[in-house]
C-alpha cells in the first residue's frame, strides 16, 4: 500500500489531499448557510475552530459571508482566542494588505480572495508580494455544469462585473494569470445541501473550462462522502471542503474519511489518530 | 464580541435576534425557530418513528437482559415520564436512567424522580457532587458567566456520556436539542446528534470545564474532573452515539407532560414567574435566581420560552402572549432566593451588585387584574396536581442525609 | 524557566508559534532587539512571504548581524518555513543572497502543481538518525505550504518529505531549519518541536 502511495505521489501531487472543515460566519457568529440565501444559527466561532482541530481537520476555512466589504474586527480576536494549531484559511472581505496583516497576526496563513480577484487583480499581486502566492486562493462561485459552467450571476451582478468577465475562457485566463496557488470552486446554489453537488454532472466528468485552469482545485458546496471521494481521484483536486454537516454529527469529518475507502480514494488523504 | 445588528423580532413568536443562541429570519420575517417548528406538522412522523426504531435496532437487546441498551438522562419533571415510556415501552429498550443532582431539588422533583423508578421499574444512577466543589463552581460561574447553573449543566451533559463510556453502553438518548427547538439550528430531517461542540457552544455558553481552572480562583483540576467530556477516541472505540427523540417525534413538552400526569400519575405544581406548571419544576433555583439573571443578561426570561412554544403550537395569540410576558417577567423571585443566598454564603447586597452591572433592568408590568378572561383561562388550563415548587422553604439536599435538626430530635 | 526568543521582523505569523511554545510549557519572548537575540538561549526565526522583503527587514533592525554573530558562536537558531529558507545561499525568489549557512540555492518547484500545500510524511529513518523521532511514527504528517524549496546540503543531517527533492528539516549543531510549519501541524508539530528543543538542543 505504501509503495503504491509513493508511486502515485511522485507522478501527481506531493502532499496528501486535504479534507477541509468550513466555518461560515455571519456578523461574528457561526451559521449554517444554505445556498448563501438562508441561514440557521450554529454557535460561536471559538468552539467551532477548536472542534475542527479536535477532529484533526487538515485545514479550517473560515468564510465570512456577511458581505461587508471589510474584515469584521471580532474575527481576528476570536481566532487568537481559540489558539488552534491547525492550518487556517480565511475568506470574506479582504481588500488590502492591512487586512492580510491583521489576519496573519491573528494566526491565519492562507487567504481566499473573491471580489478583488475579479475587480482588482493588481491588489492580488500586492498581496502575493506580501505573503507569497502559496498563501492565496481565488474563489469561484459557479453554477451550471460542463459546457454551461459559469460564474454565479448573483455574484457577478452584485459586484458590477462587466459582462465579458462572465465568459468562461476569460475566467480561465484570469485564474491562470493571478498569483494564487489554488482555486476554491463553490457550487453556489448547492451549498448547504449535502449530497447535492452537481457542477460536474452526475459522473463528475464534465469539467468544462475548469480543466484549462493550471491551479489545484478545492471543491465546496453540497458534497457528500461519496462525491468527495470521487472528486479526490481527479488529479486536479487538492482538497474537498465540508461545511454544514460538521454541525450535525459528532466526528463528522472522521466519518467522511471512512467513506473514502468505498470510492478507492482513502490513500489520497491522511488518517491522523484521534486523541 | 458579536457585531451588533438592529433588534428584530419574529413576526410570529416573541423571540428576537438578541437570543443568546442567535436567530435568523427568512424573507417573510419568520424566525428559524418557527420555520423548524412548522416541520412538526409538515413531516411524516410515522416514517420518522420507524427511522428511530431502525436506528435503535442495532443495539436493542432482550428486555430481560441485565445489560443496558442505552443511557437515559432524566429530571424530575412530568415530561420525562413520557421519555422513559417511549424508550422502554415503545422502543423496547433497557435503559439505565441517570440523573445529575442539581442539589437544589424541589420536593415535587424528588417525588417525580422516584415515581419514574417505581412506575417503569428502571434502575437510576444519581451523581451528587461534593458540596465544597459545587459551591466553588457555582460562585465562579456566577462571577464569570453571570449564571448559577453552569456546574449543573456541565455535569448533566457529561455524566450520561461518561457513564456510557465506563459501562460500554452504546447510546445516550436525549429528549430534545434545545437550540433546534428554540432557534431552529437544525431541520429535523438533518437528524442532529449529540456532540461535544454543541455542549460547549450552547449548554456551557462557550466555557468548557478545562477553562474554569485558574490559580486566581482556587478552581483546580480535581474540581472539574467529573465535568469533563470523554475524549473522542473513547467515544469512537465504544461506538457511542447520542440521539435526540425530538428528531423522530413531534416534540410538545406540554402535551407529553399532561399525558404523563394522566397515565403515570406524574406531579405538577405552581412555579414562580411563569404559568407553566410542568417545565423546570424540579429545580428550586431555576425560576428564582436563574430566571432573574437570565432576564438581566438577555432581556427575556423563561416565561418567554414557554410562551413562544405555546404560540407556535397555536394555543395562544401573540398579543395575549405579550401581556402574559409582561405580567410574569416583573414578578418577584419568591422565598427560594433567600435560601439559595444563604447556601452560597452571599448577601442580598452582593447579589444586587451583580444585577446592577447587567444590561437589562425590569421596567413596569401589567397587574393581574389587567389580564383578560382568555388569558386567565389559558393560565388555568395548565394542570396542577401537586404542591407548589416553593412549598418547602429549605432545599432538600438529596442524598446528603438527615437535616441536623432532625438528627437532634431523633437522639 | 526556559525562554525561547522569537524574532519579530515584520513578516510572520508570531501568534501561532507563541501558542505552540507555551503549550510545551516554555516561555516565549518576542523581540527584535539585537542584544537579546545574541544572548538568548534559543532563537526562532519564523517567516511568511517574500524572501527579499524579509531579508531587508532583518538588515534594517540589525537582526541580520546579530544572527550572523550567533551562528559564529554556534548557538541554537531555529528557522521555520521562510525563516529556514533564508539560511540558504542564493534565493531565486528575490534574486538575493541568504545567510549562506546551508549549501544550495532556494529555487521554485519545477513541476505541476508548483506549490506544495498540504500534509506530507517525512523520511522516518532520517528523523531517527537525527534523534528527532521520539513519539513519532513513519505515518506522522506535517503541514507544508511553500513554493520554493531549500537546496540539498548533504553535509548536514537532513530529513526529506515524501518526494526526495524537498528537504524538510536540516540539523547541525546550531541550526535547525524546518521547511514545514510545526505551529500548524497539530499534535505532531508540537512533538517535533519538543524533540528539537529537548533531544537535539538538550534544553
Amino acid at each position: 500500500m505504501e509503495e503504491l502511495y509513493f508511486a502515485m505521489c511522485s507522478k501527481i501531487i506531493m502532499a496528501y489531499k486535504r479534507l477541509v472543515g468550513v466555518i461560515p460566519v455571519k456578523d461574528g457568529r457561526v451559521v449554517k448557510s444554505y445556498g448563501y440565501k438562508f441561514c440557521r444559527p450554529a454557535g460561536d466561532v471559538v468552539s467551532a475552530l477548536r472542534n475542527l482541530e479536535r477532529w484533526n481537520a487538515d485545514e479550517i476555512l473560515l468564510l465570512d459571508i456577511s458581505r461587508q466589504a471589510r474584515i469584521d474586527p471580532a474575527i481576528p480576536m476570536l481566532i487568537k482566542k481559540s489558539g488552534i494549531a491547525t492550518p487556517l484559511t480565511y475568506g470574506g472581505g479582504i481588500r488590502c494588505t492591512n487586512d492580510v496583516n491583521t489576519l496573519l497576526a491573528a494566526g491565519c496563513e492562507r487567504f481566499v480572495l473573491e471580489t478583488i480577484a475579479f475587480n482588482a487583480p493588481e491588489k492580488v499581486k500586492e498581496l502575493a508580494d506580501l505573503v507569497g502566492a502559496q498563501a492565496l486562493i481565488a474563489s469561484l462561485p459557479l453554477t451550471g455544469f460542463g459546457a454551461s459552467l459559469a460564474l454565479e450571476q448573483y455574484y457577478a451582478k452584485r459586484f458590477g462585473l462587466a459582462h465579458e468577465v462572465l465568459d468562461p475562457s476569460l475566467i480561465c485566463r484570469r485564474m491562470n494569470e493571478l498569483p494564487v496557488s489554488e482555486v476554491l470552486v463553490i457550487a453556489f446554489n448547492r451549498e448547504g445541501y449535502s449530497g447535492s453537488f452537481n457542477l460536474l454532472g452526475n459522473d463528475l466528468c464534465e469539467k468544462g473550462f475548469l480543466s484549462d485552469i493550471n491551479k489545484g482545485i478545492i471543491w465546496f458546496g453540497g458534497l457528500s462522502g461519496n462525491i468527495a471521494g470521487r472528486l479526490l481521484n481527479d488529479p486536479q483536486t487538492t482538497a474537498v471542503a465540508f461545511g454544514n454537516s460538521n454541525n450535525e454529527k459528532e466526528l463528522a469529518l472522521t466519518a467522511i474519511r471512512g467513506e473514502f475507502s468505498r470510492t478507492g480514494s482513502a490513500h489520497h488523504v491522511r488518517r491522523p489518530l484521534l486523541r | 464580541m458579536i457585531s451588533i445588528q438592529p433588534k428584530r423580532e419574529c413576526r410570529q413568536c416573541l423571540y428576537t435576534n438578541r437570543h443568546p443562541f442567535g436567530l435568523h429570519f427568512d424573507e417573510t420575517g419568520l424566525c428559524t425557530g418557527c420555520i423548524t417548528h412548522a416541520e412538526k406538522t409538515s413531516l411524516n412522523w410515522d416514517y420518522r418513528f420507524r427511522l428511530l426504531e431502525k436506528k435503535t435496532a442495532r443495539i436493542r437487546r432482550n428486555k430481560h437482559s441485565p445489560y443496558y441498551d442505552c443511557v437515559l438522562p432524566v429530571r424530575g419533571t412530568p415530561e420525562y415520564f413520557f421519555v422513559v415510556d417511549v424508550v422502554k415501552n415503545r422502543l423496547g429498550m433497557n435503559p439505565l436512567i441517570v440523573s445529575y443532582n442539581s442539589q437544589f431539588n424541589s420536593g415535587i422533583g424528588i417525588k417525580n424522580l422516584d415515581r419514574i423508578r417505581d412506575v417503569f421499574d428502571v434502575d437510576i444512577l444519581i451523581y451528587t457532587s461534593n458540596p465544597v466543589t459545587y459551591r466553588k463552581l457555582v460562585r465562579e460561574s456566577l462571577i464569570r458567566m453571570n449564571s448559577i447553573r453552569w456546574p449543573y449543566i456541565a455535569g448533566e451533559t457529561s455524566f450520561p456520556v461518561y457513564t456510557a463510556v465506563e459501562r460500554d453502553i452504546p447510546m445516550v438518548i436525549w429528549p430534545y436539542h434545545q437550540p433546534t427547538e428554540q432557534v431552529g439550528m437544525h431541520s429535523y430531517e438533518e437528524e442532529p446528534e449529540m456532540s461535544r461542540r454543541s455542549r460547549a457552544s450552547f449548554d456551557l455558553m462557550g466555557l468548557e470545564p478545562e477553562e474554569m481552572i485558574s490559580s486566581e480562583t482556587t478552581i483546580n483540576e480535581s474540581d472539574v474532573y467529573d465535568l469533563r467530556y470523554p475524549a473522542h477516541y473513547m467515544l469512537k472505540r465504544h461506538r457511542i452515539t447520542g440521539i435526540y427523540l425530538s428528531n423522530y417525534l413531534p416534540w410538545d413538552p406540554r402535551r407529553f407532560s399532561e399525558e404523563s400526569i394522566e397515565r403515570f400519575g406524574a406531579l405538577s405544581g405552581m412555579n414562580s414567574r411563569t404559568f407553566d406548571t410542568y417545565d423546570r419544576i424540579d429545580d428550586m433555583t431555576y425560576m428564582t435566581i436563574h430566571d432573574l439573571l437570565k432576564y438581566a443578561k438577555h432581556g427575556y426570561s423563561r416565561v418567554t420560552d414557554n410562551l413562544c412554544r405555546e404560540i407556535r403550537f397555536g394555543r395562544i395569540t401573540k398579543d395575549d402572549a405579550r401581556d402574559l410576558q409582561s405580567f410574569y417577567q416583573a414578578q418577584a423571585a419568591g422565598p427560594g432566593l433567600d435560601v439559595f443566598l444563604d447556601w452560597l454564603g452571599m448577601t442580598n447586597e452582593a447579589l444586587d451588585w451583580f444585577f446592577k452591572r447587567l444590561p437589562y433592568q425590569c421596567n413596569g408590568a401589567i397587574g393581574a387584574s389587567e389580564l383578560s378572561v382568555a388569558q386567565h383561562s389559558f393560565v388555568n388550563s395548565f394542570v396542577r396536581n401537586g404542591p407548589d415548587v416553593m412549598a418547602n422553604d429549605h432545599f432538600i439536599l438529596y442524598g446528603k442525609g438527615l437535616d441536623c435538626n432532625e438528627v437532634i430530635n431523633i437522639i | 524557566m526556559t525562554v525561547i526568543h522569537l524574532i519579530d521582523y515584520g513578516t510572520g505569523n508570531i501568534g501561532s508559534v507563541v501558542s505552540l511554545i507555551e503549550s510545551l510549557g516554555l516561555f516565549a519572548s518576542v523581540s527584535g532587539s539585537p542584544s537579546e537575540i545574541i544572548n538568548a538561549k534559543v532563537v526562532i526565526l519564523p517567516g511568511v512571504g517574500a524572501a527579499g522583503v524579509a531579508l531587508s527587514n532583518l538588515r534594517l533592525h540589525g537582526v541580520y548581524d546579530a544572527l550572523c554573530k550567533r551562528y559564529e558562536e554556534m548557538r541554537p537558531i531555529v528557522g521555520i518555513c521562510l525563516g529556514a529558507q533564508l539560511f540558504g545561499e542564493y534565493l531565486h525568489e528575490s534574486s538575493c543572497q541568504g545567510f549562506g549557512w546551508l549549501k544550495g540555492g532556494v529555487a521554485p518547484l519545477s513541476d505541476y502543481p508548483f506549490y506544495n500545500n498540504g500534509w506530507c510524511r517525512l523520511d522516518y529513518d532520517a528523523l531517527k538518525n537525527a534523534s528527532l523521532a521520539r513519539a513519532l511514527t513513519p505515518s506522522s504528517t506535517f503541514f507544508f505550504n511553500h513554493k520554493y524549496v531549500m537546496g540539498l546540503d548533504t553535509r548536514k543531517k537532513v530529513a526529506v518529505a515524501q518526494r526526495p527533492e524537498i528537504p524538510a528539516i536540516y540539523l547541525d549543531e546550531a541550526l535547525c531549519a524546518i521547511q514545514f510549519h510545526p505551529e500548524k501541524s497539530q499534535h505532531n508539530g508540537r512533538i517535533i518541536l519538543r524533540n528539537v528543543f529537548e533531544d537535539h538542543y538538550g534544553l
